[in-house]
């Protein structure tokens, strides 16, 4: 086992409010979802390209992952995959990060870490990015849904020109509730 | 018109010009074998979950983007920002008249919700329903789907499942 992505990462209270009026678990756990993706996308695509090719050079197949990924990356010929994540986008702040929201980082298998080193070219960046780009995409959403609102009342005469201004006046107001506190009161 | 990289062609046309896209995220998955006793006293049954069920036969998985089972279910993972078709078909055995049956697809920003409650159903044996929504996602999200039924005295109900895909979870990247 390994310790990974120890150095953690911050958020801002902004950040944190606007991806709570979407998500249902913390952003430890979406991150930690997100990694099992990555961990699921380089074991299988290293299985569909490269199986069929470890059969030929050897006699025994392992039949299980802990054995059989190492094996294939190890084996002549085998060529890192070298990917990244595209297309993501950073988060815009007023606010310092001042949250840690990895705390302890994650616990991954020896194997499972060769798998992502074979196919990605940094997956700690790419996490740390996808964590960034999620936050990001919630804020933009955030804004959006909630500016609509703004719009339609006929009380507010000035929109925030900040992100996190607009963030931080809607979840002030005394009854907002995130996504976590909606659920509860339709289930409780 | 072909357009690829080294590795990996994303479109492309055949020789009788039907345009092909070969990485186009795209899964379709089924339950193989029924998972039987598994819902009906309010008891959240996930679909692939492999504790309580069994994982999902994957058909296809363009991308190496779905997991058709584990401790958390089966569970697509999104590999891009984007627009996705989400599709859970489902069908039940032993559903009772008067229970509370709801089908979802979990994903990371929003629950999708299929409800009868009551089921007004009486003397059926099996019954079948579908989830269909065209959810936004952002990279690194997660859709799975579950099902729970309440209002049964025990967890009675059945998920079915066979060669004939009773029992469905599929998806593919819109735009």
């Amino acid at each position: 086992m390994k310790q990974i992505c120890t150095s953690g990462f911050r958020a801002s209270r902004q950040d944190v409010k606007a991806v709570e009026h979407y998500l249902l678990v913390s952003l430890k756990s979406w991150s930690q979802s997100a990694l099992d993706g990555m961990i699921n996308k380089a074991v299988k695509t290293i299985l569909k390209d490269w199986l069929e090719k470890f059969k030929e050079q050897t006699e025994t197949i392992p039949a299980n992952l802990s054995q059989l990924l190492p094996a294939i990356v190890n084996m002549e010929g085998f060529k890192p995959y070298n990917r990244e994540w595209s297309g993501l986008i950073k988060a815009k702040r007023k606010q310092s990060k001042e949250i840690e929201v990895w705390d302890n980082g994650f616990e991954i298998e020896d194997w499972q870490e060769r798998a992502l080193n074979a196919y990605y070219t940094n997956y700690q960046l790419d996490l740390v990015n996808l964590m960034e780009n999620k936050i990001a995409c919630r804020k933009n959403a955030f804004e959006k849904e909630h500016e609509a609102q703004l719009l339609a009342d006929p009380n507010i005469t000035e929109l925030p020109k900040h992100q996190d201004d607009l963030i931080d006046l809607i979840t002030s107001k005394i009854n907002y509730k995130n996504r976590r506190e909606r659920e509860t009161e339709l289930n409780p | 018109m072909v357009t690829r990289n080294s590795c990996n062609t994303w479109i492309g046309t055949t020789v009788t010009n039907e345009v092909i896209q070969p990485a186009q995220p795209a899964f379709f998955s089924y339950l193989g074998t029924s998972d039987n006793n598994v819902t009906g006293n309010n008891i959240v049954f996930i679909i692939g979950n492999t504790t309580t069920g069994t994982a999902l036969t994957e058909v296809f998985d363009q991308n190496s983007d779905f997991n058709p089972g584990g401790a958390s279910g089966a569970i697509f993972t999104a590999p891009v920002t984007g627009r996705y078709f989400l599709e859970f078909s489902h069908q039940l055995d032993q559903v009772a008249t008067g229970t509370d049956w709801r089908s979802v697809i979990r994903t990371s920003n929003r629950n999708y919700i299929s409800r009868f409650d009551p089921f007004p159903g009486a003397g059926l044996n099996e019954i079948g329903k579908t989830v269909m929504v065209l959810a936004d996602m952002d990279a690194a999200d997660i859709a799975y789907c579950d099902v729970n039924l309440s209002n049964i005295p025990g967890n009675t109900a059945d998920v079915i499942g066979g060669v004939n895909c009773y029992t469905r979870f599929s998806g593919y990247l819109v735009c």
